[in-house]
């Protein structure tokens, strides 16, 4: 998502600096990294989900 | 006009060479609202007469509705990489430009590949999710 064009997405997911990247809408990090680094935060994003939705 | 040079289209073929299947990119656009998607839907068209195993479909993003809900598109100028038969889920929005241009031709042959390139690992680690989740990148030209 190039975010210049939609102010609203930047500013609803305080994009400051980039590449941030929002998993499941509540997490998020700043920059790039190894692919381990993103499977535990889509692993929390999936478990958190379980629980809010009914 | 075209938007890509020669130079440019010419170096694309070479990458599209290595295509294992056919894939069909879906361009949003409106050009009333947002005259710069139109852009992006012609950007798209060309990209697409690059290669016989590419195909494009374009969409106005106010009257085609349906294709909107379908494909799951959220705002304007949109791209949904998706293979001949499998959609996994792959959306662009706003400018493909520098940088990021890149990102839609590796992601145009990722989905040809049908492969993700991950890890063993990484793959064992997803297979266990509860549901799906909606993984967004941002970033800015370069």
């Amino acid at each position: 998502m190039e975010v210049t064009g939609y102010p609203d997405l930047a500013q609803k997911y305080h994009v400051s600096s980039v590449p941030k990247t929002v998993v499941g809408e509540t997490i998020e990090f700043v920059g790039a990294g190894p692919e381990s680094m993103l499977l535990k935060p889509v692993q929390q994003a999936a478990a958190a989900n379980s629980s809010l939705i009914v | 006009m075209a938007l890509m040079t020669e130079e440019v289209a010419a170096q694309l073929k070479g990458e599209f060479a290595q295509l294992a299947n056919p894939v069909r990119l879906a361009v949003f656009s409106q050009a009333l609202a947002d005259p710069e998607s139109e852009q992006v839907r012609r950007l798209v068209e060309e990209l697409a007469g690059l290669d016989p195993r590419l195909s494009v479909e374009s969409y106005n993003f106010v009257l085609d509705k349906e294709k909107v809900e379908e494909l799951g598109i959220a705002r304007i100028p949109a791209i949904a990489i998706m293979g001949a038969e499998k959609d996994y889920g792959i959306r662009m929005y706003g400018l493909p430009s520098g940088y990021e241009f890149g990102t839609l031709v590796e992601a145009i042959l990722d989905v040809s590949r049908g492969d993700s390139g991950l890890s063993e690992e990484t793959r064992a680690g997803l297979k266990e999710l509860a549901r799906p989740v909606h993984l967004q990148v941002f970033s800015t030209p370069t």
